[in-house]
């Protein structure tokens, strides 16, 4: 399965550099893109693969360093607004215009947050939750289990 | 009085607040556009050293991805003395111009045709791109789409890396070109000049060719009378990489010419406790508040702004727009704030036709790519025309190179008075307390969204105490208000 990896943060921003240092890990392994923040170049990265992973350190309110992996379905997607060009809403332009060039599944990888202020390097918690992302990466990219969805219902993310 | 607040405001980078003010009688009496995101970058770059500061200033914004960096690398051309040689002064050129399309392209076809191809007052899930596709055509967006890449992919091949740039050495460029990379960059090049020709015609039909957009264009409620700031080459036409900063006021007669440090004569800030952004005015006539017309010392910069103070563009098709432009509105300066977009348009235009003329040149497969330094001055000036308008980076380091004091003017902050009168304008024109709705308050956020705000580069401003104000209210009435201002 053609796997694109697609990193969103930035480096300068504690914990907002998951994504960088994930980036860091793939981008000899695999296809792998990182944006400080999406803009349409994004679609055009996804194009012709069969799967995307977005990885982004989220702010879910959730205890910091915890993991999340959400499979972002079709159906989720049509919820976008008119917002600034959000992932969500650069995925819905992308299943809306092309949907045979986008990939058919698409997985957001998260790490809950403590510290987004400037600064280098990832609080302890979060270095934590780096740490059990990416083992569940590479289960994913091994094509072995099927990532469980992490995140907790009553969050509605 | 009561109070209505937007936010977020939608379709921009970084985050920001619309606060209405409504008096007795329901109508608008103030209109502010708060910014409430802190970044802090210029505190945040004290102690780096100058070598890394074009890579780290370009995390400013994920959308200004080559703004910054290309304006902090001039600034560290200066510090290290090193004028960079002719190859790689045209790689940062060619590579600035792909950028400016990519921007342009998002922010014009993304951000600001929705709500004239989908109408101001349609729902917000049907502004957007996809409503876009539905009323023009899939393929279209698709071709729009595809165009743009191919300027994310130029800057790809001469940034040396996708997305981010990071081939930035004061004093030169870390990346060859190619002959097949050339080669690659001549095919896509076209795709540019196509992309621009879209742009302009789908302003003509969708907005000219609309009775009630075309006024809208001639309506005194979206006209901002400031001075105008921008960058021009010798002979006076638009340039973005260098040239010479001119200032017009708002009647069109030149105030001021200046380059680099010369700067700090024509340009003071003003800070307001309720806004993180900074408020940059003419220095020689005073902060005045957000008075418009003749007198003011407001200035407004972008495309626009660009197109005011210059006699327009170097090559033949995006002149030939410019100059239909300036016919439309009876002459220059163009005060309506739409006619940015329709500026944008041309500008796209423009910079596939100048990435092709540059790309005839030499010079471009040399390989000779960086000048050695004669020595730390301790400062540097970069000055560069962003898509936004004119960016100003200035640094002073140590004797060792590192930076002990850094100021970034960015045009998000420059616009910033503009933005406020032409939201108040805006406000005052559509709304009453009886007609708020999301999609009334759109028709007021169309007045911010021309100036392309880019509130995340805005806010690298680090004032030591986050101003904050919490109002409390009990049974429609205000009972006390908290702020640490």
């Amino acid at each position: 399965m053609r796997t694109v990896l697609v990193a969103v943060g930035n480096p300068l921003f504690r914990d907002d550099s998951l994504g960088w240092f994930v980036w860091r890990r793939f981008k000899e392994r695999l296809p792998a893109y990182h944006f400080l923040s999406p803009s349409l170049e994004l679609l055009e990265r996804l194009k012709g693969f069969d799967r995307a992973v977005i990885v982004d350190a989220v702010d879910l309110g959730l205890p910091a360093g915890r993991l999340v992996i959400k499979r972002l379905a079709g159906k989720y997607l049509v919820r976008s607004g008119a917002h600034t060009l959000s992932v969500e809403e650069l995925l819905f332009t992308g299943y809306s215009l092309f949907p045979e060039e986008m990939p058919k599944e698409v997985y957001l990888f998260g790490v809950q947050g403590e510290d987004f202020s400037p600064g280098f390097g990832l609080t302890p918690a979060v270095e934590r939750g780096l740490e059990e992302l990416l083992r569940e990466l590479e289960e994913l990219l091994s094509d072995s289990v099927e990532p469980k969805d992490l995140i907790p219902k009553e969050k509605g993310y | 009085m009561k109070r209505v607040e937007i936010e977020p405001i939608t379709r921009l980078e970084g985050h920001g607040k619309v606060t209405l003010f409504f008096d007795d009688e329901g109508k608008v009496e103030e209109a502010f556009l708060q910014v409430v995101e802190f970044m802090g970058y210029e505190k945040f770059l004290q102690g780096m050293p100058m070598e890394e500061v074009p890579r780290s200033a370009s995390t400013i914004c994920g959308v200004c991805r080559a703004t910054h960096f290309t304006a902090a690398l001039k600034a560290a051309d200066q510090v290290f003395s090193a004028e960079p040689p002719p190859t790689a002064r045209k790689l940062r050129e060619l590579l600035f111009l792909a950028h400016h399309v990519e921007d342009h392209a998002e922010v014009f076809f993304a951000l600001g045709m929705p709500d004239f191809v989908c109408g101001p007052t349609a729902p917000p899930q049907e502004r957007n791109l996809v409503g876009v596709a539905n009323r023009l055509g899939k393929e279209t967006v698709k071709s729009v789409l595809e165009k743009r890449f191919a300027a994310a992919r130029i800057v790809e091949i001469l940034g040396g890396k996708p997305v981010h740039p990071v081939a930035a050495v004061p004093g030169g460029w870390a990346k060859g070109l190619t002959k097949e990379e050339l080669e690659e960059i001549k095919a896509l090049s076209a795709e540019l000049v196509e992309l621009g020709k879209m742009a302009v015609s789908l302003f003509k039909e969708v907005v000219l060719g609309n009775d009630s957009y075309r006024q809208l264009l001639e309506d005194d409620y979206f006209s901002v009378k400031t001075n105008y700031l921008g960058t021009v080459d010798e002979e006076g036409f638009v340039t973005y990489y260098d040239g010479t900063q001119v200032v017009i006021s708002p009647e069109g007669k030149e105030l001021y010419r200046f380059k680099g440090k010369e700067y700090l004569n024509v340009i003071a800030e003003k800070t307001l406790p309720w806004s993180y952004a900074k408020f940059p005015y003419l220095k020689e006539l005073g902060w005045q508040g957000f008075k418009e017309g003749e007198g003011t010392s407001l200035c407004s910069v972008g495309p626009l702004a660009r197109l005011n103070v210059s006699k327009g563009y170097s090559t033949p098709l995006a002149q030939e727009a410019y100059l239909e432009l300036i016919d439309f509105f009876g002459g220059k300066p163009v005060h309506n704030v739409f006619a940015y977009h329709w500026a944008r348009a041309i500008e796209i235009l423009h910079d596939g036709e100048k990435i092709q003329e540059l790309l005839k040149d030499p010079d471009l497969l040399g390989d000779d790519l960086v000048a050695p330094s004669e020595g730390v001055s301790g400062e540097g000036v970069g000055i560069v025309e962003a898509p936004r308008g004119t960016l100003i980076h200035h640094y002073k380091t140590d004797s060792e190179g590192l930076v002990t004091d850094a100021n970034l003017v960015v045009p998000t902050t420059v616009n910033n008075g503009a933005i406020q009168i032409s939201v108040k304008k805006a406000a005052k024109r559509f709304l009453t307390l009886d007609k708020v709705s999301p999609e009334t308050l759109n028709l007021v956020e169309m007045a911010h969204r021309p100036y392309d705000l880019c509130l995340a580069c805005a806010t690298h401003a680090y004032p030591g105490v986050l101003p904050m104000k919490f109002e409390i209210y009990k049974g429609g009435k205000k009972l006390k208000m908290v702020r640490n201002y």
